[in-house]
């Protein structure tokens, strides 16, 4: 037969809720619904009964201890949950921790700038210095080089009387050691 | 019957709820909220938790359980259903966790049940049957069983279960008749041995 009760439709039966015309009519005709109806019907008051007795003998615990004890978990663990946050971030929240880390990363960013700047200024002060000293040691050379027989007798000229005496006197031993050398 | 069809549903106006107000006055640490609310529901969540369990301790462990979860997460609740409808709905998930973890503790009760039953003098029969009912209502897939809990013990209009649950209306009545009918399946059957038990 077609036009069964729905689930819904016997629900609503079973709360007393008024079926349209066309589904009453269909479940005063047909005993499979009708059935369907009657046995859930008694199921659902059985349910009614054991309600009834239940709420009767229900024992209840201590409300006051009751609330005490969740008022005292929920504080332990909150406390826990705290203290799980200071285990990994060593007594700091996130916020403090984050700060410390980024001003770290900032203050040994900006001590490598330094480093680095000093290094390189160094560097350049250190090369200059060995350029300026082989400038100055060419020159030396160069200078003495540079400086030819006459320079040395024209200084020879400068001498004076006793000074010229004097050289001539070491020249003279110098050929006579020379001769008996020989 | 008419009491139920015409139960109050989720409020219209949140801003007159009164469980709103003692949400808004616990989040912003007065804490002499905590105990208004528990006073609200501390009767209603307890009994639901009895019910699943039969046994105090059991039921009070569950329903503090379920108080210490609502209040470390009362800041999260968004107010689009009632805080008594937001409680059963973690009521309901503990108990239904409850017993899916003990389905065999529930068996072994059964057992004992038939033990007993096995003696019983004739003009407890009748008591023997309601007894054996109760324990099929315990047998009942969780939801099932959940779904008849919230609806003729607790009486939730049928809105607020489908608030609860997330479900239409009308899903929500079509479970209730399968549950009913799967109960009196359940009820039909007769008591099964330890051994049979077992072998499921």
């Amino acid at each position: 037969m077609f036009g069964h009760l729905k689930a819904e439709d016997f629900t609503n039966l079973l709360d007393g809720a008024k079926l349209t015309e066309r589904l009453h009519a269909h479940l005063q005709s047909c005993p499979q619904c009708m059935k369907t109806f009657e046995s859930i019907q008694g199921v659902r008051n059985q349910i009614e009964e054991m309600r009834a007795e239940s709420a009767e003998y229900i024992p209840e615990p201590d409300w006051t201890e009751f609330r005490s004890d969740v008022r005292t978990a929920l504080l332990s663990r909150s406390v826990k949950r705290e203290t799980a946050n200071r285990g990994w971030l060593g007594g700091m929240g996130w916020q403090p921790a984050m700060a410390w880390g980024i001003s770290m990363v900032l203050v040994i960013g900006m001590a490598g700038v330094l480093w680095n700047h000093q290094h390189e200024h160094l560097g350049s002060q250190t090369e200059a210095v060995s350029v300026d000293n082989t400038a100055q040691d060419d020159v030396d050379l160069n200078s003495l080089a540079a400086m030819s027989q006459t320079d040395v007798f024209d200084e020879l000229i400068q001498l004076d009387a006793d000074e010229a005496q004097n050289l001539q006197m070491i020249l003279d031993d110098m050929a006579q050691e020379g001769v008996s050398q020989q | 019957m008419d009491r139920i069809l015409t139960a109050p549903t989720v409020m219209n106006s949140k801003e007159a709820d009164p469980d709103i107000t003692l949400v808004e006055r616990y989040t912003s640490g007065d804490m002499t909220a905590f105990d208004e609310l528990m006073i609200r529901y501390e009767r209603q969540i307890y009994r639901l938790c009895y019910r699943f369990t039969s046994n105090t301790d059991d039921a009070r462990d569950l329903a503090q359980e379920v108080f210490i979860k609502a209040f470390e997460h009362l800041a999260d609740f968004r107010k689009e259903s009632s805080l008594k409808t937001w409680l059963y709905r973690i009521a309901t998930n503990h108990c239904i966790n409850h017993v899916k973890s003990n389905t065999q503790h529930f068996v072994e009760v059964t057992e004992t049940v038939r033990q007993t039953s096995a003696t019983a003098h004739a003009e407890l029969e009748e008591r023997e049957q309601r007894d054996h009912f109760r324990k099929m209502v315990k047998r009942l897939p969780p939801k099932q069983r959940a779904i008849l809990e919230l609806r003729i013990h607790e009486q939730l209009s049928y809105e607020e279960i489908a608030t609860m649950s997330n479900r239409s209306v009308s899903t929500i009545k079509a479970s209730v008749f399968f549950a009913l009918e799967k109960l009196r399946k359940l009820v039909k059957e007769p008591l099964k041995t330890r051994s049979e038990m077992k072998l499921q």
